[in-house]
């Protein structure tokens, strides 16, 4: 149903710019999908929402990333990917236009192949260090330690991570999940003194198969655990700070009106905008008083604001 | 095999197959499928419980937990049937154990559900899995998802099988027993299913049984429908018409029995009236025979002018054809009358054949005829007197059937027995006519019955008398070329002949011998008299046993009494003998004189030992009896 919603949306649009374009051949805004996964389409239908009241002769595009012609865009065009694969499709067929990338992490942004910086810029959807770090200090002002736990390619969180924690008074220890060190052994070592674990974005770390286990060892340790979506609070974590796909593509809306308008992109950055979830079970399990979710989101923006 | 059933045999055939297919293919078939669901529930429950503990163990293997994995173990192999229990990490490395994990089957490592088993023993194999728990993490991203499972270790899982094995044996069993109950049930039903069958048709094959045992009375009882009434009522129908032909058959057997009997009565009455007349008639002709006979031949001792003598020698030769003639005849009805009880003892052939040569040669010689008679010393066993009878005949028959040439007697060993041999030369016989010489009063060449050529009855006394004397008759004849007539006679072993007793009386002479006569026929009486007169006796006669007594008183006692067998008052000549006997105080010499053919006076004589002879009697053989009654007086005198 949603399907055929989008191709009809997609049918209209063409024949919108079709009748527009010989009066004024302005460029168009493609929405490229991963697929159509919820997180996706909202995020679509933000971008498009927003694109829409702030230009309305700008025609937005939206398809799916398998049925995509790469040579449709022309170059004064605009294509906005929204979910890592479809950032991976798009730079490898090297299409003419810009790029904007959303709903990425930023490690996935910078495994893609090279190009040049005016033609690419990006939304990653992992938090910065230093949010996540204001958030345990906020949350948990009694909680000093920090654990993570990572794989192989973390490592530019982790630097990040270790740079912003002593301006926040916090002690990071970390330990890597290798063929030597299981999950369980990297979690036991970095548990070993109280501390508040820090998940990190690392599927090898962190999947739907660890989860469980993760979260019943940092239980047992009495340590809780900050997660990085709402999904995760419900599972057990006992906050996360993130971004919602709306925040995002609020956020990639403005981009690509910044471009359409003229201007070079931007560095490719984290989400500006931020939600805070908070599990009130796990607290009361762990017996920590939190201020409830807008609080702390309130403090960390006033924080950021601040700085 | 089964050709031979009965009906009852082949009903429970019939109605016991089917159910014990059935009852075997159904017994099988649900003990099959309940051992195979038995043995599947078994496994899922081992699969359960394997997938049961990876479930439970999943932390304590994340975390390594070994303590922990021992307690859960301890705790799981509590439940039935559990051998042991064995949980090693990805690399197959040992994490835990409890109870006894078998070594007949090497530890695998496998990355899915998965079981095996040998002897006693299931084994279950189940990947330890993480718990996926349906987070969209950060990612909203397939990538970020992590789909691919991470094991964390392996359960293996021993059960014993022996809970199942008794659980299947006793199915097994049941299934044996409830078969056994079926078979038994079915084949008691059938049998009395069969009963209800076969009943009927045993029913009439009982009574076809019967009917043919000759009870043709018996009826079946028609019951039921279809065949089976039809069968009743046939059998009922052929039972009617065989008893109807059986009737009408025993009927005609019957009418036939009473015919044929009224016509033997009838034959045999006209036989006794034969006999009777014959014996009647030689009786009544014996009489006077007898004193013709015995008349001619005193006559015939007296002085005659030459033509007197010769008119004597004509009445006495057809005096002599008429004896003979009723000899024949007397013959016969004798025999006819079974009156002939033959004597068999072993006898000398020699001495027979003497007499016939003796007998036979002057009528040869008036024939022209060449009689000559073969030496023979072997013995037979033959009653001596019937056997020179049967000679006789054969050689006055060969005799008067020979126109010329010779006639031999010869004697021939024939295995252990000796034919005695009459040949001639005469005209022969035709082939088809040999049979026929045999029976009464056949004579060949004698249509015109002339008596001078005999009555025709010798060969039918011949016939009779060896049948009598068990001997064989024999005859090879052809018309030109003469007859062979043989007798054969069982041969034995030759005895000591004995020697005749020496005697002081002239032999042949008859001179003074004492005789009394007695016979109530006046004629034969004084014919007798005359006779024994004319031969030098001394005679004493009477009518009457007491006139006798009467005469012989004062007189020397009697050598010999010759007294008729048949006298007056119904006295017979055996009282007269044993009250004379009594009178005179020793063992009188005595001769029975009879006219009668019947048998009982020829029984008793030889009962008493006394000699009978039948009238009419010859003079020379009544001489050669007195004389030889002489000669052996030497016992008779004594007492």
């Amino acid at each position: 149903m949603k399907r055929s919603g989008a191709r009809l949306l997609r049918a209209v649009a063409m024949l919108l710019c079709c009748m527009a374009g010989p009066l004024m051949a302005s460029p168009s805004v493609y929405l490229v999908l991963s697929g159509d996964a919820d997180a996706y389409m909202r995020t679509a239908s933000t971008i498009a929402y927003t694109l829409q009241a702030n230009l309305p002769g700008v025609p937005t595009i939206r398809a799916d990333v398998d049925g995509f012609d790469a040579h449709t865009p022309a170059p004064d065009d605009l294509v906005i990917t929204i979910g890592t694969r479809a950032a991976q499709e798009i730079s490898r067929r090297a299409t003419g236009a810009r790029l904007i990338c959303t709903l990425l992490t930023e490690q996935s942004y910078n495994d893609l192949p090279a190009t040049e910086q005016s033609q690419r810029t990006a939304v990653f959807i992992d938090q910065p260090a230093a949010r996540q770090l204001a958030l345990i200090r906020t949350a948990l002002p009694d909680w000093s330690r920090v654990a993570i736990v990572h794989g192989n390619n973390s490592s530019d969180f982790i630097r990040a991570i270790n740079a912003a924690a002593p301006a926040m008074a916090l002690k990071v220890r970390t330990a890597e999940v290798t063929d030597d060190q299981t999950l369980y052994s990297a979690l036991q070592s970095v548990l070993a003194t109280p501390s508040v674990l820090l998940a990190v974005p690392d599927p090898k770390v962190f999947n739907n198969f660890t989860i469980q286990n993760v979260l019943l060892t940092a239980y047992r340790h009495r340590a809780p655990v900050i997660g990085f979506s709402p999904a995760y609070v419900r599972a057990g974590a006992i906050m996360a700070v993130y971004s919602t796909p709306e925040q995002i593509g609020q956020q990639a809306a403005e981009l690509a009106a910044l471009a359409l308008s003229g201007k070079p992109f931007p560095d490719a950055g984290y989400p500006s905008q931020f939600s805070v979830s908070i599990n009130p079970h796990v607290a009361r399990s762990l017996s920590i008083d939190l201020p409830d979710a807008a609080t702390l989101e309130a403090r960390i923006r006033r924080q950021e604001q601040r700085q | 095999m089964m050709q031979s059933w009965g009906i009852r045999a082949r009903v429970i055939l019939v109605a016991v197959v089917p159910a014990i297919v059935l009852a075997v293919f159904m017994t099988a078939y649900y003990t099959h499928s309940r051992i195979t669901d038995l043995e599947e529930a078994y496994r899922d429950r081992g699969r359960a419980f394997a997938r049961q503990i990876a479930a439970a163990t999943e932390y304590a293997v994340f975390s390594s937990n070994r303590e922990d994995l021992r307690r859960l173990l301890d705790s799981a192999r509590a439940e039935e049937g559990v051998r042991g229990i064995f949980i090693s990490d990805t690399s197959g490395r040992e994490l835990a154990r409890s109870g006894v994990i078998t070594s007949e089957l090497p530890l695998r490592s496998v990355g899915r559900s998965y079981d095996e088993g040998v002897n006693q023993t299931l084994r279950f194999y189940e990947p330890i899995l993480p718990t996926r728990l349906d987070v969209d993490l950060l990612a909203f991203d397939d990538v970020q998802q992590g789909s691919t499972t991470q094991q964390l270790g392996t359960v293996i899982l021993d059960l014993s099988r022996t809970r199942l094995d008794e659980q299947r044996d006793t199915l097994m069993w049941t299934g044996l027993s409830a078969l056994m109950l079926v078979l038994a049930g079915s084949v008691l039903l059938a049998i009395r299913m069969s009963q209800g069958v076969s009943q009927p048709i045993r029913n009439v094959a009982e009574a076809v049984g019967r009917i043919g045992a000759g009870r043709l009375l018996e009826r079946v009882e028609v019951r039921g429908g279809g065949s089976l009434k039809r069968l009743a009522v046939g059998v009922n129908d052929m039972a009617e018409r065989l008893q109807g032909a059986h009737e009408d058959m025993a009927r005609r057997i019957a009418e036939a029995t009473a015919e044929l009997r009224a016509r033997k009565e009838e034959a045999e009455r006209a036989d006794v009236a034969k006999s009777r007349f014959l014996a009647a008639a030689s009786h009544d002709l014996r009489q006077p025979m007898h004193a013709l006979g015995l008349f001619i031949a005193e006559l015939s001792e007296k002085e005659h002018p030459p033509a007197t003598h010769r008119l004597v020698r004509q009445i006495a030769a057809s005096a002599e054809a008429m004896e003979n003639l009723l000899d024949s005849l007397l013959d016969i009805s004798r025999l006819d009358a079974g009156a002939l009880q033959p004597n068999i003892q072993p006898t000398p052939v020699q001495p027979i054949l003497d007499r016939i040569a003796n007998d036979f040669h002057i009528w040869a010689e008036e024939r022209h005829l060449r009689l000559r008679v073969r030496r023979c010393h072997h013995w037979i066993a033959t009653d001596p007197l019937l056997f020179e009878r049967i000679l006789s005949n054969l050689v006055s028959n060969a005799i008067r059937y020979t126109d010329h040439g010779s006639i031999l007697i010869a004697c021939r060993p024939d295995g252990d027995a000796l034919r005695i041999e009459v040949r001639d030369n005469g005209r022969g016989i035709e082939a088809d006519a040999q049979e026929l010489i045999f029976q009464e009063f056949v004579q060949l060449d004698n249509p015109e019955r002339a008596r001078s050529k005999g009555l025709g009855l010798g060969l039918a006394i011949v016939r009779r008398l060896t049948q009598l004397l068990d001997h064989r008759l024999s005859l090879r004849s052809a018309p030109g070329r003469g007859s062979v007539f043989g007798v054969s006679a069982r041969r034995v072993a030759p005895e000591t002949p004995p020697t005749l007793p020496p005697t002081d009386r002239q032999p042949g002479s008859l001179q003074d011998v004492q005789i009394a006569i007695l016979d109530d026929d006046p004629l034969a009486l004084e014919s007798l008299n005359s006779l024994l007169c004319s031969w030098g006796c001394q005679v004493t006669s009477a009518a009457m046993p007491s006139a006798l007594i009467d005469a012989l008183a004062g007189r020397p006692a009697p050598d010999i009494l010759i007294t008729d067998y048949r006298l007056q008052e119904h006295v017979t000549g055996l009282d007269v003998i044993t009250s004379l006997r009594h009178a005179f105080g020793y063992q009188l010499r005595a001769i029975l004189i009879s006219g009668d053919t019947a048998s009982d006076p020829l029984d008793r004589a030889r009962t008493a030992g006394i000699p009978l002879l039948h009238k009419p009697v010859r003079p020379a053989k009544l001489r050669a009896l007195v004389q030889r009654m002489l000669a052996s007086d030497t016992a008779d005198t004594t007492d």
